[in-house]
């Protein structure tokens, strides 16, 4: 069964880091204040429908 | 934050029951609501419910005088949120109360796009219907969105802090059974975006969506059932719901995969389950216990000594003690039923002591019953 | 000709495809009013075997919703010919949720049911207060009067609720049902009966006219 999300409205880190045009290298300082935001919203969505 | 000694002491209880070794005692769980809490402290639902401090004022008082071995209640419904949101999932009864009554956020003509994506379809489609002031759209639906956003993590972060300080203070465990809640992929299809009356037909109409569509939502599930702080003590609860109401052919194609995958995938990141398994599961308990090892079940019916026998060299029980003869027996005939309990599911550890349902209302108990119970525990449960 | 024992068998299997097609060859071979109540008639008698079913564990409450949702539509196909001609039902039944609850699919699966068995169903929804189920038992005077309920609040709900119907001279006979009704409870709140199995609650009814 495929564990990966796979969506329109959802960016990994990769996708996240191309879409706001911010350096690969920038990883350590992005990760948490871009992406933590962006997995948290889902953890919210799944609130909102159990 | 420096745990207390006690503290550190009754974590220990947690970490050899979830390690599958033989604590010094019998752990006791908790899994009362806040709305118990609230009206033990001398709260009113109507009214101080709204507030997160006075919430957390009466888990405090609760954790305080019953001797549980965790912060006592669980406080996983927020009812200011839902007002945020105009939600009609879950709204108060007269008495304020929080139910929950059957929604349905899903159309049958929209299990195509569910399953080819369904955080989409979530937020397009299923949200603005289960939540009103979503589906006002335009500014007023995303400021709604974003005051319940704050609000969400600003209160779990709260309850988190505050659940830490109380359970250092009190000599409470830090790892709570609630870690994370997150339903099985079937379970969150038929809930609130098929409905139960929906779900039942689909199970016979469209067998293939049903099974694509809970595959679909195993990713999500598993993203919100593994928080920052969870791991093997601090566990992912999980109720489950929808399995003793189908045929067994049906559960093993529709509900089990996902299920399965579900809680190997909390495994594989080393985050332990406490699974509640409501209603009667007696005829999947091999299912269960093919789950991955020292599993959290706490069951609601059932025979104890067939289910310590089936599960309970490898996996962790707790629950049924039936709660309701807390208001209907006597304080000793209480306390014979936890003994008998401890008898049958206790020997060789893998037990923690624990009722067969949450306890919802002050009026579902005598309060002196529960307290000799939990005091008659905490002294018998000694190995 | 309509083979009504096949009817009954099919729905009884839950085979939804196969009921609705033979209703719907039956529908075009233009069957008299009679006919058509006959045709209902196999339905209902299949919702009984659902029910056995149901109590030998061999159906579960997945499948009792099912069942509910086929009787409907099977009932839909059938409408055409049924006239307006009026079936005389085998009695009423007031059904609700008692107040402070806001849970229906017990209550839903027990009118679904109550009706296959051909009774006339009442249902004044969830959060029903008191005075409420008074004004519609005087207003209706059924013989029946079902009460559902889920959390253990609805047990105080239910006592209520008998109390203020009989305190108004409603003699109707009460049932209760739902997950936190046990005998100790239907005795506490004073109904005739009590049940958690809508097959079950159904046949306690069927007793009762």
């Amino acid at each position: 069964m495929n564990e990966k999300l796979k969506s329109e409205y959802y960016r990994d880190l990769p996708e996240t880091l191309e879409k706001y045009e911010v350096f690969e290298e920038a990883i350590p300082y992005a990760a948490e204040s871009l992406q933590g935001l962006e997995e948290m919203f889902i953890g919210f969505t799944m609130y909102l429908i159990v | 934050m420096e745990l207390s000694k006690e503290t550190l002491q009754t974590n220990k209880l947690f970490e050899d029951l979830y390690d599958g070794k033989q604590p010094r005692r019998i752990p006791i769980v908790s899994t009362a609501d806040n709305a118990f809490c609230l009206e033990y402290a001398g709260f009113n639902l109507k009214t101080e419910q709204y507030s997160v401090d006075e919430n957390l004022e009466a888990i405090r008082k609760a954790t305080a005088d019953f001797d549980c071995d965790a912060v006592f209640a669980l406080y996983a419904r927020f009812p200011h949120l839902y007002k945020i949101l105009g939600s009609t999932n879950f709204v108060p009864g007269a008495d304020g109360f929080l139910q929950h009554p059957e929604v349905c956020g899903l159309e049958v003509d929209e299990y195509d796009e569910f399953i080819e994506d369904p955080l989409k379809t979530i937020w397009d489609k299923v949200l603005p219907r289960i939540h009103k002031e979503i589906g006002k759209g335009g500014f007023e639906g995303q400021k709604a969105v974003s005051k319940a956003y704050h609000s969400f993590y600003e209160t779990m972060g709260k309850i988190g802090m505050a659940s830490m300080q109380m359970a250092n203070e009190l000599g409470r465990s830090t790892y709570s059974f609630v870690g994370a809640i997150s339903s099985t992929p079937f379970d969150v299809l038929s809930d609130q975006l098929r409905s139960f009356t929906g779900i039942s037909a689909d199970v016979r109409r469209r067998p293939e969506k049903v099974e694509a569509a809970a595959a679909a939502l195993l990713p999500l599930a598993l993203k919100a059932g593994i928080l920052p702080h969870s791991n093997h003590y601090n566990r992912t609860f999980i109720p489950l719901h929808m399995g003793p109401y189908l045929r067994e052919k049906d559960f093993a194609r529709l509900y089990w995969p996902s299920f399965k995958a579900y809680v190997e995938g909390l495994d594989k990141a080393g985050v332990g389950a406490n699974i509640f398994v409501e209603q009667d599961w007696m005829r999947y308990l091999d299912y269960l216990n093919e789950l991955p090892q020292n599993t959290t079940f706490m069951f609601e019916y059932g025979d104890p000594a067939v289910i310590k026998e089936k599960l309970g060299t490898r996996h962790i029980l707790t629950g049924l003690y039936p709660l309701g003869i807390l208001k209907t027996h006597t304080k000793q005939e209480c306390i014979d039923q936890a003994k008998f309990l401890i008898d049958k599911l206790a020997p060789g550890g893998r037990y923690a002591f624990g009722f067969d349902k949450c306890l919802l209302r002050l009026n579902d108990v005598n309060v002196d019953n529960l307290k000799a119970v939990l005091s008659f525990v905490k002294e018998y449960g000694k190995y | 000709m309509l083979d009504y024992k096949l009817l009954t068998q099919t729905l009884g299997d839950l085979e939804e495809e196969q009921v609705i097609e033979l209703l719907k060859e039956f529908v075009t071979t233009d069957p008299s009013e009679a006919e058509a109540l006959e045709a209902v008639g196999a339905c209902q008698a299949g919702m009984g075997i659902v029910g056995d079913l149901f109590e030998k564990g061999e159906y579960f409450v997945g499948d009792l919703i099912f069942a509910g949702e086929l009787l409907t539509e099977a009932i839909n196909v059938l409408k055409p010919v049924l006239g307006a001609g009026t079936s005389s039902a085998l009695g009423t039944i007031l059904l609700g949720t008692v107040h402070g609850d806001l849970h229906d699919i017990g209550k839903n699966i027990f009118r679904s049911m109550s009706e296959a068995a051909g009774f006339e169903v009442v249902d004044i929804g969830i959060d029903v207060a008191a005075e409420e189920f008074v004004a519609k038992a005087k207003e209706l005077n059924s013989q029946i009067i079902g009460m559902s309920g889920v959390l253990t609040l609805a047990i105080d709900s239910m006592k209520d609720t008998v109390e203020a119907l009989r305190l108004e001279g409603v003699d109707s006979k009460i049932i209760i049902g739902g997950n936190p009704v046990t005998k100790e409870a239907c005795d506490l709140i004073g109904a005739d009966a009590f049940t958690v199995n809508a097959a079950e609650g159904v046949k306690i009814c069927q007793n009762w006219v």
